[in-house]
């Protein structure tokens, strides 16, 4: 029997998640901070047999604010595991923040939160 | 000679703390005396060490029995008895030549040379060795003091806090949530907390396979970051979540009753909550003003002397000791230096080369593990990394065994040479 | 095959980046990834530690300085790793009024070396700033 892969790493979901303040003032700067648990493989990795590790990445991240693309990211190899990102924005009116993170292969993972804007 | 120089180590329950030690008196001359404050790893192996050097040697330690803080996740994954990691004092008193007392250190009266013991009697000394281990900085996270460390505990600290972590994983429904909090640095062991969530995987997997794992650090990384992380994955896909303190804002506060654990943007709620907090020297470091506005004790790294007490030398996690992590080995490899330099100063001999080393095991799953080894430069301001070797990803699994049937070997070598 | 796109945008049908070599020049690295020609400018702050002891998750902020306006904004920022394998790290894009110009994240690093923020403005203009990150392995922190 072939002794056991260590380094297949089985399928699982990922989870984004997202801080956004609750509320924000109008026309000021609020703080957004997303992270996402992905191994954002490389491609570059081989396994115990010297097979290449196929890549396997979130590619894109974006950020919309009331049905418009207010920030995004194309994401390459070289962002870490566990992609974090930190960005600012400005609102002036109350509405809903809508995130995506694309990964190779075509999946999608979404959050939306609702903003109050005074 | 032997007579009166091995102490029988007197171990009834009923007794009464120990006697007084009179200073030793044999054929006419006095031996100069040390005291070993502590009897973890650096305590027992500075006492051990240095007992063969024509010095009375006493050490004080008031637990009759050390649990092992190193190899205490395996016991929290099953894979460990307790008894397993667990020591007593007899072999060291009967095999070497010094004395036991298990009673409490109050107080150090460094003018006048003596420790306070809590029974009221007062030791004398000549030289003065320290390892009183890690306090928890409580206060530093809202709601989580001593008595909340009752409730959620910290497990930092092996024996009581252990078990009591262990019978709460036992008890979690399947599905609930283990929450772990990482601290900043320095701390005790850092691949500890990340070790703790691939052992509590491994349990939780066979017994308890919904159960969720989160590890809410006060850092943004860690050392051995990504084996840790490719471990998770191979081993425990989908279990174990961590988040950064770029990302939560670091834990703020703990809120015992409601098992939640309070972020600058987020409350976490878990069935099990295991916090660690920040740390610093033990409490009698603090006490007789051997440690600095860091919490940790500063030393002169060629013989561990403190830094602000001359006179008094601090070993294992307590000190600063430059690039050496605060682990076990480390510990008993400053001990070892600090005893010779105590026996070369008090035998008017040549101060020894330092060799200082560490050696650190992470066990991510039975079968596999990662080590690192590294040497150390040591000069009289510094200690600095001299060669590192570490695990790397990509190892076969057959290296990755090999690397945990050596663990074994080396905690059994080691606590046989810190204990026996 | 490296393929000039046209004046305006930085284009994506660019054959994927080759490592650079050791000292070789930014601006000439840029040149080669982008087509185009980045000035080094103070607008662009790019923070990341001098040393770090880990390539595996290495911090980075960047900022601009930029008012966001219609008439004054930076379109998007590439972050460039030229010892890295895979060269091209990630390419942020902000909009005027809505985002500001700063974003932090983690990159990896195969090896020490300059990284590169090339910031490309709303009138074309290339604006960069390198700066030195010393990876390595130090042991238990």
């Amino acid at each position: 029997m072939a002794a056991p892969d260590n380094h297949t790493q089985p399928a699982f979901t990922p989870v984004p998640r997202v801080q956004v303040p609750a509320s924000a003032v109008k026309g000021e700067a609020f703080q957004v901070r997303t992270i996402i648990s992905h191994p954002m493989e490389t491609g570059l990795r081989k396994d115990s047999m010297g097979a290449i590790i196929p890549r396997k990445i979130i590619n894109k991240f974006i950020c919309r604010y009331g049905g418009t693309e207010v920030f995004s990211a194309e994401l390459h190899e070289a962002m870490a595991a566990n992609p974090f990102l930190e960005f600012y924005l400005r609102a002036d009116e109350s509405g809903k923040l809508e995130f995506e993170w694309h990964e190779d292969g075509g999946a999608v993972f979404m959050l939306e939160y609702d903003l109050a804007v005074a | 000679m032997t007579a009166w120089t091995r102490r029988r180590f007197a171990a009834h329950a009923g007794a009464a703390s120990l006697t007084v030690l009179s200073p030793h008196v044999t054929c006419g001359q006095s031996q100069p005396r040390v005291v070993v404050i502590g009897g973890g790893v650096a305590g027992a192996t500075a006492a051990k060490h240095l007992a063969t050097n024509a010095l009375a040697v006493t050490m004080i330690e008031p637990k009759r029995r050390y649990t092992t803080c190193f190899f205490s996740n395996l016991y929290l994954a099953g894979l460990r008895s307790l008894e397993s990691i667990s020591y007593e004092y007899e072999a060291l008193a009967q095999r070497h030549d010094l004395t036991v007392v298990h009673e409490s250190a109050t107080a150090i009266d460094a003018a006048a040379k003596i420790v306070h013991l809590q029974g009221g009697s007062k030791l004398p000394y000549d030289r003065l060795v320290v390892a009183p281990g890690i306090a928890f900085d409580y206060g530093a996270i809202d709601g989580y003091d001593e008595a909340a460390a009752e409730i959620v505990p910290h497990a930092w600290t092996a024996g009581a806090q252990t078990t009591l972590l262990r019978q709460q994983l036992e008890s979690m429904d399947d599905g609930g949530v283990f929450i772990i909090g990482a601290p900043p640095n320095p701390y005790r062991c850092p691949p500890a907390p990340y070790e703790r969530a691939c052992l509590a995987a491994y349990y939780f997997k066979q017994f308890k396979p919904r159960a969720k794992i989160l590890v809410l650090d006060a850092k943004d990384s860690y050392f051995e970051q990504d084996l840790i992380e490719d471990a998770w994955r191979t081993h425990y896909p989908g279990m174990i979540d961590w988040l950064p303190a770029e990302f939560t804002g670091g834990i703020k506060a703990v809120d015992v009753k409601g098992r939640a654990v309070v972020t600058n943007g987020e409350t976490f709620k878990g069935a099990v909550v295991n916090v660690i907090p920040p740390q610093k020297a033990g409490r009698l470091a603090q006490q007789a003003g051997l440690a600095d506005r860091s919490g940790w004790c500063p030393i002169h790294p060629l013989s561990f002397e403190s830094a602000l007490e001359p006179g008094i030398h601090v070993l294992g996690d307590a000190a600063r000791a430059g690039a050496m992590p605060k682990s076990a080995s480390a510990a008993s490899s400053q001990a070892k230096l600090c005893a010779a330099a105590i026996a070369a100063a008090l035998n008017g001999k040549a101060p020894p080369a330092p060799h200082l080393s560490n050696t650190c095991f992470t066990v991510l799953s039975p079968g596999d593990a990662v080590s690192d080894s590294i040497t150390f430069e040591t000069s009289a301001d510094t200690i600095a990394v001299a060669n590192i070797v570490v695990s790397r990803l990509g190892e076969s699994a057959e290296m990755r065994r090999g690397t945990a049937q050596e663990a074994n070997r080396w905690y059994s070598v080691f606590t046989r040479d810190v204990f026996g | 095959m490296l393929v000039l796109a046209g004046a305006g945008s930085l284009s994506t049908a660019l054959a994927p980046p080759v490592a650079a070599v050791a000292d070789e020049d930014p601006v000439d690295v840029v040149r080669r990834l982008t087509g185009k020609t980045a000035v080094e400018s103070e607008r662009v702050h790019l923070a990341m530690p001098p040393k770090f002891p880990t390539g595996y998750t290495v911090p980075l902020s960047l900022t601009v300085d930029t008012p966001m306006t219609a008439a004054d904004h930076v379109r998007h920022v590439r972050i460039f790793a030229p010892l890295n394998p895979i060269v091209e790290v990630v390419n942020f894009h902000f909009a005027p009024g809505r985002s500001e110009a700063r974003v932090s994240t983690r990159i990896r690093l195969a090896k020490p070396q300059f990284v590169l923020a090339v910031a490309e403005m709303n009138d074309g203009a290339l604006l960069m700033a390198k700066t030195w990150v010393a990876v390595a392995t130090d042991g238990c922190a």
